[in-house]
């Protein structure tokens, strides 16, 4: 494993994912988005997934979606993430189109009525390890 | 979901088998090097064919995450001269039903005459697939938000296949329970001893919606087979395993890397759904009239998805099969007759290859499904994968 990062969540960024970035640095979540078919994906790509077009444009995120799937960590299967259980990583349908993973922040993990698929979320900027990342949290009315 | 694209039937069909297998012993910590190991196995399944190195001019095998040694060292331990054929995939659990696939390309082509297969890895004393940090193009989208290990990515999409088909815990645990009783048949498994409802509910998390039953037991061992020609099979020690039926795909958008499944469109159906339809129509049977499917399942759901995206229940219908009985020892589904890669051990699916040769060659023992003719074996859990039906030769 002497090829990865000792900070595990520290971002490794290429040359196609450096605009995203940017804006998570400007606490702003960006999406790829097609400017040929209109195609919004994760993660970003050199061209379009759907219409190989290569004008791909990053535009900022209406910042809601909804809770397609998650995983709920009571214990850190990687020392870089201690400090975080327990804690949800979800997946989670933009209203873009595109998808996402993140952290559900600001749920009780215990409680099973909390989590419902495809409930409401919106994003959350939080701290994670001194750096700013994206989160997202229940939509409530 | 058919292919958009029919596949016409593959020449190499019927012309191969599979003609000897080989184990290491599975422990905990072998303390042995990857390379011993790897050329243990391949030579007792070389010997088991009733074969000698000399015979092999071909071999093939898998890696991930560099936790294994590469074809040419195996080589060089068995001495090929020369080796005409050698193949390195970087694919993991998908790469057993193909590797056989491509083996027996390779023979029907004339490129080779016998390959030997291999799994080799200290993957319990050594580097832990199952949690550690899986690399790759996309892990800027998955490590910072805590998202790293194998175990979380298929979580993920086990929660959405039980949002999807209504499957509950009582239906994964029924997968446990159920390979856990062949496990007992099985000398080799690692884990033997029965478990109840009771004992899978009290288990620890690993990752929601898995417990420690859910999830395959990391070794150390290796595991190879043999393959060559259906003329040669014809006079060798063992019946003759007949490659009847292949297939691999990646379906759109498989992802940058092995944890990328942002461009999935439906995490609760997997590779197994795209290639079923190529599978059985070259096959030439329906999945209803197989005798033994060995589907591959790093963790339960996985083989909750293999069993629906083969056709061998309804959707939504995997985990009720396996409430029914019907895929324990006696059943008349029988699935994962070595207690699968939950409870023999996790040897990436090339001992899922294995224990289907060895049930059609009647060398199971108190397991051995009675008359069984068929089986299908599938290699993967996530966006690609490839699968095979066998024959009794």
């Amino acid at each position: 494993m002497a090829d990865l990062p000792r900070d595990a969540t520290a971002p490794v960024i290429d040359a196609d994912a450096v605009t995203f970035w940017d804006g998570i640095a400007a606490r702003r979540l960006l999406v790829p988005t097609c400017m040929g078919c209109g195609t919004a994906f994760y993660p970003p790509l050199p061209c379009c997934p759907q219409c190989q077009s290569e004008l791909i444009e990053h535009v900022e995120a209406a910042g809601t979606g909804r809770l397609y799937s998650w995983v709920v960590m009571r214990r850190a299967l990687d020392p870089a993430y201690v400090e975080r259980v327990p804690y949800v990583v979800a997946a989670i349908a933009l209203e873009e189109g595109a998808r996402l993973f993140g952290e559900l922040i600001n749920v009780d993990v215990d409680d099973h009525e909390a989590l419902r698929a495809d409930m409401a979320v919106r994003v959350i900027f939080v701290e994670r390890d001194g750096r700013p990342i994206w989160a997202f949290e229940p939509v409530t009315s | 979901m058919p292919r958009s694209r029919p596949r016409r039937r593959p020449a190499f069909l019927g012309q191969t088998a599979i003609v000897g297998v080989g184990y290491t012993p599975l422990s905990k910590r072998s303390g042995r090097s990857v390379l011993a190991l790897a050329t243990d196995a391949c030579r007792a399944a070389v010997t088991d064919a009733g074969l000698t190195p000399a015979d092999v001019d071909g071999i093939a095998s898998f890696r991930f995450m560099e936790d294994s040694v590469p074809t040419s060292a195996v080589a060089t331990t068995l001495g090929l001269d020369p080796a005409n054929y050698l193949l390195d995939s970087a694919l993991g659990g998908q790469a057993p039903c193909y590797l056989v696939m491509h083996a027996a390309m390779a023979i029907h082509a004339g490129l080779a005459d016998t390959v030997v297969i291999y799994r080799a890895l200290n993957g319990r004393s050594g580097a832990r697939v199952g949690t550690n940090r899986v690399p790759g193009p996309a892990t800027d989208f998955r490590y910072p938000v805590g998202f790293s290990a194998y175990a979380q990515f298929i979580a993920m999409w086990a929660r959405r296949y039980m949002i999807e088909t209504g499957a509950t815990h009582d239906d994964l645990a029924a997968v446990a329970i159920a390979q856990r009783e062949w496990a007992t048949l099985n000398e080799r498994a690692m884990l033997r001893a029965p478990i109840t409802l009771d004992d899978y509910y009290a288990a620890p998390w690993v990752a929601d919606p898995f417990r420690v039953p859910d999830c395959t037991i990391e070794i150390d061992g290796a595991c190879a087979v043999v393959v060559t020609s259906l003329e040669r099979a014809r006079d060798l020690r063992h019946r003759p395993v007949v490659i009847e039926s292949t297939a691999y795909v990646a379906g759109r958008g498989p992802g940058l890397d092995m944890g990328d499944a942002l461009l999935w469109p439906d995490m609760s159906r997997n590779y197994t759904s795209l290639l079923a339809d190529d599978l059985w129509g070259a096959a030439g049977i329906a999945p209803d009239e197989v005798d033994i499917a060995e589907i591959y399942d790093c963790f339960t759901t996985s083989a909750l998805l293999g069993i629906e995206g083969l056709g061998l229940a309804p959707r939504g219908g995997a985990g009720a099969l396996v409430r029914s009985g019907a895929t324990r020892p006696g059943g008349t589904r029988p699935i994962n007759t070595n207690g699968g890669l939950l409870s023999e051990g996790y040897l990436h699916g090339m001992n899922t290859v294995a224990e289907a040769v060895l049930q059609l060659q009647g060398r199971c023992g108190e397991r051995n499904v009675v008359d069984a003719e068929t089986c299908v074996v599938t290699s993967g859990a996530l966006t690609d994968g490839s699968a095979l039906v066998l024959a009794r030769g």
